[in-house]
């Protein structure tokens, strides 16, 4: 007989495999697809490792020479120096390690408040969640701005001071975002299934909900981090934020004020700074806000 | 009687992040005019897909009809339509119903409105023609009270009434086919049944040529004129109602018929199942879709796609088994215990 | 049916949903029935019927309005905590949705694992690892599957592994809601295969909800109809598909398509006009009384209670009230 005909029985190849990722793997993905979001890394990445290798540049950001002040950008000096000949551009990185530093501990601290207020307050529900919607719906109509300027003005600003106060105005966004969405996780049939298999509130809400909420929160923090940047240099513009002699991008802008017409880059550059700081990370939220809302993959 | 539609060598493909899905592969058969064409496959197979194509619903990209395919409707090849004549021969030439009438439906705008917005986007007649003909199609599809229906919301009707609506509307500017993608599932039983009455009146009194896109076999017994069952982006089996039911030729219309629990069937006896899964399209097998799952399945199985073979007129099957050298041309799917 | 010993009684049992301060949705209206040990008990309606929320409320899901449901004759909304625990090692279920119902952030070891994890039921890791590939085995899937995510499975590898998760705690009883509505055919017929040769091997006890009455039949010993919150109809299977009493049956058996065209298009079917009434405002009376083409007079004053016309068979009807 033909062996073309012959009976066989085929082993099945589980071609599936290729769909495995992960958070990070979603993340990645969005990455590649979207040119603008890659380049907006790209920005952060450099900016970033700009600030953490500051140390490496010959001038030390604090040294006066008063022999060289406010000279236009050259080779010797690439931004130029400033009122009091120190290099503009050593100091617009020390500069970004306080901005950076700032944005990101104030972002992790009202990322951290945010979600356990807004899980807890949707998980709970009932009476416990409109008590603290209420709550957060009253922190997020005081006019914030105002309040830290006061209480910069009562107790001298300190970096970590900032720090902790753009955290406990930034969390109720976050909270509003968790809340809604532990509303709708909590319904879901896997979180019913740990509930009877007799998990206890914390372990669902530790394993199951805020695991599940993980791109919503990392949109939020990205957005988060936008937005304190923006924050503590508008309070260090106003002279109450980080105190000089440490200067982040905001004290710069505040003191290139009284050069602007003479000398227009000592406020440009940390003004670009800012600006592609917090332009990144707000494209980079939306970016993965998009890619990450169908949460899942079928 | 003469075919209405032509659809030749059909292949559509969906461009993924995981890469190109191959959902239709070479599609090819013919609707005839005022008979009832039911396509049967599982999910995934590419019936919704080719039923979208045929109302040229594919949005491109993602989507992308490959070069060759054609899809001859009175002799017109509408594939090559400018987006114009789509929009003239949507509503008017074809018209779709969908399984969830709910998201089919505009939320914003009460029946009377919907209904009349399809009259006059293809039939130059006044308001108060539009209105007449309205209340027309509602008491033609059934709804017990016309005028006060007009007025209401979607979300204002009941499941099955959304569904005589959303048929209502869809035969408002007097199609010729009627593209019917599962139109009853998520309905349930009495309903179903009530619908489907009103599909097979509606198509004795309107001549309507219905292409029903379903995985339900019992629902095709009762409507169905002809029949294609579809896996994997490929057509399996085609034939009438009869042959497919009492003398199908593929093991894959074998399977999935015997799939069913039957009533007669004494209890907790182990149905027959096709173990496995279907295959992934974006890297689909060489030779047969169906073969890894396949209890006939044999060496030319996985290394050739299988032709088609013709046992009666319209009657056909792509499988191996029926080569003139296999040897297994007469196998005998009654005999199979188990 | 003497010598069974009755696992889950459920007694007067009904559950409301307060819509808003006017309405309230009475999802289960009153329902009594018992599930013998070794048993599958089916509930078949159609959506909207109340045979979600009767599952899960006989299993502490959902807590009672009114009425009460003894597992082992203990009642499950009076059990104290340590109690509660015991019972969700007992009692487990099996959802519908097999996307909604796995953890798209876990992998498959942990979501079979978690059950074992709570109750303590291993002692190391090693432990926990073989016996989650045992599961895996048992459900039919590759033990190298564990460590990856469930979006890589399709819907009926999705609900195999929701059943090891279901079993992982070894429960007694298993309450199955639609588990195979949301698959295609030809899986359909594996879960339900699985389901059965599972339930015989463990000598579970089950209770089976679904739509489709021919899947019902073919899983259940003794299939229960419900309409509108009502329980209308309890009977062995067979019993109920060749001799249904109630006219609510008897349409929703005639409406089921026959995959036989010749048998489809010959048989007379009953036609139920109209479509089922809103829960939350039911008809006074028989709930079924505006569709029932029998309904007499006191069938829109009076609801009709429950009673045994034939040893073994409950209907609900003032057309058999005369035989008692």
């Amino acid at each position: 007989m033909d062996k073309r005909f012959q009976r066989v029985k085929v082993q099945e190849t589980n071609t599936e495999a290729r769909y495995e990722r992960g958070l990070v793997g979603d993340i990645l993905h969005t990455l590649k697809g979207n040119r603008l979001a890659m380049l907006c890394v790209v920005i952060l990445v450099i900016i970033t490792l700009m600030a953490i290798l500051a140390p490496l540049s010959p001038y030390d950001p604090d040294a006066q020479d008063y022999m060289a002040i406010l000279q236009p950008p050259s080779s010797e000096h690439w931004f130029g120096t400033d009122e009091l000949g120190r290099d503009y551009f050593t100091r617009a990185l020390y500069g970004g390690r306080i901005s950076l530093t700032v944005g990101f501990l104030s972002m992790l601290l009202s990322v951290t408040i945010g979600t356990l207020i807004g899980t807890f307050s949707g998980y709970m529900g009932g009476k416990v969640d409109t008590l603290l919607m209420r709550f957060t719906d009253l922190f997020m109509s005081v006019p914030s701005m105002m309040l830290m300027v006061v209480i910069n003005a009562i107790f001298p600003p300190k970096l970590y001071s900032v720090i902790i106060i753009l955290g406990l105005f930034e969390w109720c966004q976050v909270a509003r975002i968790t809340r809604a969405e532990t509303l709708a996780l909590k319904q879901r049939d896997y979180v019913i299934a740990a509930k009877h298999l007799g998990a206890s509130h914390k372990r669902i809400i530790f394993k199951h909900i805020i695991p599940n909420m993980s791109s919503s929160i990392i949109v939020a923090g990205s957005l988060a981090v936008a937005r304190a940047i923006l924050t503590e240099s508008a309070l260090s513009f106003l002279g109450l934020g980080v105190q000089l002699p440490k200067a982040s991008w905001g004290t710069m802008l505040q003191s290139a004020q009284m050069y602007m017409t003479d000398v227009p880059t000592l406020a440009v550059f940390p003004g670009v700074f800012i600006m592609l700081t917090v332009f990144s990370f707000n494209i980079l939220g939306d970016a993965l806000r998009v890619a990450l809302e169908p949460k899942m993959i079928k | 009687m003469k075919n209405l539609i032509d659809v030749k060598n059909l292949r559509v493909s969906y461009h993924t992040y995981a890469g190109e899905v191959q959902s239709v592969r070479g599609v090819t058969f013919s609707v005839q005019e005022g008979e009832t064409l039911a396509i049967v496959g599982e999910s995934g197979c590419g019936k919704s897909v080719t039923a979208k194509t045929i109302m040229g619903l594919i949005a491109t990209p993602p989507g992308e009809i490959k070069e060759g395919s054609e899809v001859v409707l009175d002799g017109k090849d509408i594939l090559k339509q400018t987006e114009k004549e789509w929009e003239a021969y949507r509503g008017a030439t074809c018209s779709m119903i969908f399984q969830d009438a709910l998201t089919s439906l505009n939320p914003t705008m009460n029946v009377e409105k919907q209904i009349m917005e399809n009259i006059r986007n293809h039939y130059p007649v006044s308001k108060e023609e539009a209105r007449k003909e309205t209340l027309h199609m509602l008491e033609l599809v059934g709804i017990p009270d016309p005028q006060a229906c007009m007025k209401k919301y979607p979300h204002q009707l009941s499941g099955g009434m959304r569904q005589r609506v959303m048929i209502a509307i869809a035969l408002a500017g007097k199609p010729k086919v009627l593209i019917a993608d599962e139109p009853t599932t998520a309905l349930d039983v009495t309903i179903q049944a009530q619908i489907i009455d009103l599909m097979k009146e509606l198509q004795k009194k309107l001549g309507t040529t219905i292409i029903l896109i379903t995985h339900d076999l019992g629902v095709v017994a009762n409507i169905a004129d002809h029949i294609v069952v579809m896996y994997s982006g490929k057509i399996m089996e085609k034939g009438d109602v009869r042959q497919i039911f009492y003398g199908h030729k593929h093991p894959y219309t074998w399977a999935l018929l015997k799939a069913a629990p039957n009533l007669e069937l004494s209890n907790k006896q182990p149905l027959i199942s096709i173990e496995g899964t279907p295959p992934d399209l974006i890297d689909p097998p060489k030779g047969c879709p169906f073969a890894a799952r396949c209890k006939y399945c044999m060496n030319i199985c996985t290394t050739e796609a299988p032709e088609e073979y013709e046992f009666e007129p319209g009657h056909t099957a792509a499988c191996w088994q029926y080569h003139p050298e296999s040897g297994y041309a007469d196998i005998d799917f009654s005999r199979e215990g188990e | 049916m003497g010598d069974k010993k009755p696992i889950l009684e459920v007694k007067h049992l009904k559950k409301y949903f307060p819509v808003d301060a006017k309405h309230t949705l009475k999802a289960v209206d009153d329902v009594s029935f018992t599930i013998y040990e070794g048993e599958t008990l089916g509930i078949v309606g159609e959506s909207g019927c109340g045979k979600t929320t009767c599952g899960r409320t006989c299993i502490g899901v959902y807590e009672a309005t009114s009425g009460e449901v003894l597992y082992k004759g203990k009642d499950i909304n009076k059990m104290t905590a340590v109690e509660r625990k015991e019972f969700t090692k007992k009692v487990q279920m099996i959802f519908q949705d097999p996307y909604s119902s796995l953890d798209p952030r876990m992998k498959v070891h942990d979501i079979i694992a978690e059950g074992m994890q709570i109750h303590k039921l291993v002692s190391s890791k090693a432990e926990e690892i073989k016996a989650v590939q045992s599961l895996l085995e048992q459900v039919g899937l590759n033990p190298e599957h564990a460590s990856r995510y469930v979006h890589e499975f399709s819907g009926g590898q999705r609900q195999r592994i929701g059943i090891a998760r279901a079993l992982a705690v070894n429960p007694e009883f298993l309450m199955c809601d639609e588990p195979i509505s949301a698959l295609d055919v030809s899986v359909q017929a594996q879960v339900v295969n699985l389901l059965v040769k599972l339930q015989k091997e463990r000598g579970l006890t089950c209770m089976f909800i679904a739509h489709d009455l021919s899947m019902v039949k073919h899983i259940s010993d003794r299939v229960g109809v419900m309409y509108l919150g009502n329980l209308v109809e309890l009977a062995d299977s067979d019993v109920l598909y060749q001799h249904p009493l109630h006219p609510y049956t008897k349409a929703l058996l005639s409406a089921i398509p026959v995959p036989d065209p010749d048998i489809e298009r010959q048989r007379n079917q009953i036609r139920l006009e109209g479509e089922v009434p809103s829960p939350m405002n039911p008809p006074a009376g028989c709930h079924f009384c505006n569709r029932c083409s029998y309904a007499m007079e006191e069938c829109s004053c009076q609801t009709p209670v429950m009673r045994e016309v034939e040893p073994g068979h409950f209907v609900a009807c003032h057309l058999y009230d005369e035989m008692k």
